[in-house]
């Protein structure tokens, strides 16, 4: 569904923020994009839609080549971006004034709007909510709005710029059960987080540091990566800034011990613990 | 108030259910009027009118009067400025200063225009949703050949829309800044000018930055500035018709007369 | 000397259904403890640390600060609070003014401003050759720490910090804590609004719940995750679902009390770390084991128990 060919970026100023990326999405895969603070995951996600083009190096989308400016529309159809600031993507005065604002740039008459309006609350369960002003919604409701605003324009792929990191917990929770639903569903997710646990039920997880991509594999093999500098043959996370949690430590310690989990079973704290239970009931 | 933008109370009644365009209309062909009104008995006549249409739209008169507080005292300035400085112009002694009829006469014109100006907006704001007025301005300049200008009016739909949706978040922040330097000593000793940058300098940069944030979703989602739909397409019902032709035919009656 | 803070409540003006913000909260604080205060969206924590240095006056009870009312000048000078996103507060045309902003303003000049600019730098780990830079040059990372050096400078007893780690990477994460640490033991009382509670429970003594509004728990770290609080880190509110599905298993065998104890969580700070949680939840499956025909069970010793 989108294919990336040696794509090398620079900024303005000369930074090269990705170096030669070669990268292919399947439609319907959860594709987990880790990274730091630097390491090109934002730069990547805004080529997935257009926003940046490549200095070398092609994007395509569906087929469509990015560069090509008379693409963007139609690749924009295609891709939905979702960023990580809840406040800025609320364009609207109310709910559904925000999330009609996309289907009403595609020239659509009112009552397609309107039908994709409500079905795309539906889907975030912000329907009860959609003549509210932003200003009396939570930051969780604002991030929801924000992803109902991005399905109304229907695309085949979510990506998303860390859109957990600004919420509480329960929030963050809510959210990742909303995507884990539209991931079931057949929607294909590029999913950039520094939160480890987020992405267990990935279908392939992809770390990046300074540009590069530099891990690339199923979760358990590449999650399995000690913290530590000393894991056999290869550095461990650690060197690309980013930390085991302990749950997934966990996780590696009870495969360990011969617990078999399945990780894409694990979306949330309850499900874990179903997940343990039901393997700890295999003894 | 709390759950909907600026001072719009949702309802069914007549003046809910005309289309914007009508209402703008309405406002414009009023103020344009008001102005020209030089004598009080007209301008009483305005003021039924405004009942009128107040119990047009089923709300309570107290809410539609309190439009007018944030500005009363200017209102009562007004009235006071004409009253005591109507008298003999030529001379600047005290006893020019005294209450006069022509005062009397000249302070309740000019306050009554002021108030029901003030009025008649309130009327269409408490109707008419921020983005239902954004669209009908939109729909009237739309025939109009801005591109002169280098601007389309739908450019000028969302600049309107994006200001009434980040005015709250932009007091916020300023609230939050003024706290965090507060709690750095800004009501201390610092000087005016370094205490005005530290209030100033941050919500620039702020505001600057959610701009580009906005600018980056608005593409995301397809924006162009150019030709779009609305969620709620203005169409011109029977009703909105009869209402203009009413306001045609006051207005012709009110040249005439 | 301490923070406290007794039968606080506040409503915020103007407030429609005039529900109050806070209800009768009442807690203290020492010197060199770290406090956590914890809870949803809208319980309160941001308006409540509002009282603590002043910009809030409580509506009924009172909050001190070494004995003083928390709104006089005085006590404003020993409470250092810094908010969410805290770069967003840098103004000035070099980083050694911003820095010296706060500090100036409470009477600091001269040789001893400069002093405590250049002590605070260390402090934190900042490069001297910084100060001549503006603060909008440096990184993120940085930034912030120039926002809390500007705090520091102030020379704060208390430090309130108001979600300091959003946004960071899980280096930049664990180097604060570690700069907490070193805060704590210079002796200042810090107080720490926050969602992450894997990462600063370890460090806390103290845990303040709040649940719109109304004082839900505060106390120990240890008694919080015994009781079962939400929210709690990861792994402790794993561990408590298995608990829980481990009693209702024993519940539908028939409720016999199983032998020697359920296996609880062991009520150290550090429970959210893998190895112990790991022990526990082979604990509980030995237990599990246990529970099961005990015959079987001498004749099969488990290899794990």
């Amino acid at each position: 569904m989108i294919k990336i060919e040696n794509l090398t970026f620079r900024y303005p100023d000369g930074t090269e923020a990705l170096k030669e990326i070669q990268l292919r999405i399947k439609k319907g895969e959860f594709v987990a994009l880790l990274g730091r603070n630097g390491s090109g995951k934002s730069t990547l996600l805004k080529h997935l839609n257009g926003l940046l083009q490549p200095s070398e190096g092609k994007v395509f989308v569906k087929g469509l080549d990015s560069s090509d400016n008379s693409n963007l529309l139609k690749i924009r159809q295609r891709v939905g971006l979702v960023f990580q600031n809840p406040t800025t993507q609320f364009v609207g005065t109310t709910l559904e004034e925000d999330v009609a604002f996309g289907p009403e740039n595609l020239g659509l008459p009112s009552a397609e709007i309107r039908k994709r309006v409500d079905w795309a609350l539906a889907e975030v369960g912000l329907e009860a909510y959609k003549t509210r002003a932003p200003k009396t919604l939570s930051g969780g409701e604002q991030q929801g709005a924000a992803l109902a605003s991005v399905l109304a324009l229907q695309p085949e792929c979510l990506a998303l710029d860390e859109p957990t990191s600004m919420l509480d917990p329960e929030s963050r929770a809510l959210f990742l059960r909303t995507l884990n639903k539209l991931w079931k569903r057949g929607q294909t997710l590029v999913y950039g987080t520094q939160r480890l646990e987020e992405i267990l039920s990935a279908d392939r997880v992809i770390v990046m540091d300074r540009g590069k991509i530099v891990r690339q594999g199923k979760p358990k093999e590449v999650l399995k990566a000690a913290n530590t500098s000393t894991s056999g043959s290869e550095p461990g996370l650690k060197t690309f800034g980013l930390k085991l949690p302990p749950l997934i430590e966990l996780l590696n310690g009870l495969e360990a011990e011969g617990f078999f989990l399945d990780w894409k079973k694990i979306i949330s704290n309850e499900s874990l613990a179903e997940e343990i239970w039901a393997s700890l009931s295999k003894t | 108030m709390q759950n909907t933008p600026f001072n719009y109370l949702p309802g069914t009644s007549f003046l809910h259910s005309l289309d914007p365009r009508t209402k703008l209309l309405g406002v414009m062909l009023f103020s344009l009027l008001l102005f020209r009104e030089e004598g009080l008995v007209g301008m009483g006549g305005f003021a039924g009118l405004f009942l009128l249409l107040a119990l047009g739209s089923k709300l309570r008169l107290g809410f539609l009067l309190r439009s007018l507080k944030p500005l009363a005292f200017f209102i009562g300035f007004i009235f006071c400025m004409q009253l005591f400085m109507s008298g003999d112009k030529a001379s600047f002694s005290l006893s020019s200063f005294r209450p006069t009829l022509e005062g009397l006469k000249l302070g309740s014109l000019l306050s009554l225009r002021f108030s029901l100006l003030l009025l008649y907006t309130s009327l269409l704001t408490a109707t008419t949703l921020p983005s239902q007025i954004t669209n009908g301005i939109e729909r009237l300049l739309r025939p109009l050949p801005l591109k002169i200008f280098g601007v389309s009016s739908f450019e000028l739909a969302s600049m309107m829309n994006l200001s009434i949706r980040f005015l709250p978040t932009f007091l916020e922040n300023a609230t939050t800044i003024r706290e965090a330097q507060l709690a750095r000593g800004l009501d201390f000793k610092c000087g005016f000018f370094k205490g005005a940058t530290a209030l100033a300098l941050p919500l620039l940069k702020k505001s600057l930055r959610s701009a580009e944030e906005v600018a980056l979703a608005m593409e995301s989602r397809c924006y162009q500035g150019t030709y779009r739909t609305s969620l709620q397409e203005l169409k011109f019902q029977k009703a909105d018709w009869i209402s203009l032709f009413l306001l045609g035919v006051f207005a012709a009656l009110t040249f005439l007369a | 000397m301490g923070l406290l803070v007794k039968n606080l409540s506040y409503t915020y003006p103007g407030s429609k259904r005039a529900k109050p913000a806070l209800k009768n909260i009442s807690f203290e604080l020492e010197p060199g403890e770290l406090l956590l205060i914890t809870g949803a969206v809208g319980s309160g924590k941001t308006t409540l640390i509002k009282h603590l240095n002043g910009i809030l006056r409580p509506q009924v009870g009172i909050v001190k600060v070494d004995g003083l009312e928390a709104g006089k000048k005085a006590a404003r000078k020993k409470v250092g609070l810094l908010f969410q996103h805290s770069k967003t507060q840098l103004f000035a045309k070099n980083v050694y003014q911003e820095i010296a902003f706060g500090p100036s303003n409470f009477g600091i000049k001269g040789k001893e401003l400069e002093f405590r600019v250049q002590e605070t730098l260390s402090l934190l780990g900042l490069d001297p050759a910084l100060l001549q830079k503006s603060p909008f040059s440096l990184s993120g990372g940085e930034m912030r720490k120039v926002a809390l050096a500007g705090i520091l400078a102030q020379k704060p007893a208390y430090l309130v910090l108001d979600e300091p780690t959003i946004g960071l990477d899980p280096e930049a994460r664990e180097k604060f804590r570690k700069e907490l640490e070193s805060f704590q033991n210079l002796g200042i009382g810090i107080v720490v609004v926050t969602h992450e509670l894997e990462e600063f429970l370890p460090l806390a003594e103290k845990i303040l719940l709040l649940k719109e509004g109304k004082l839900a728990f505060v106390g120990r770290p240890e008694t919080y995750l015994q009781q079962g609080y939400f929210p709690a880190p990861k792994l402790s509110e794993v561990l408590r679902l298995l608990e829980q599905k481990a009693r209702e298993r024993e519940k539908a065998k028939g409720g016999k009390k199983r032998e020697g104890k359920a296996p609880s969580p062991k009520l150290k700070k550090d429970i959210y770390e893998a190895d112990k949680a790991l022990g526990e939840i082979l604990g509980l499956a030995a237990a599990l084991k246990n529970s099961k025909n005990s015959e079987f069970q001498k004749e099969n010793p488990d290899p794990e128990a």
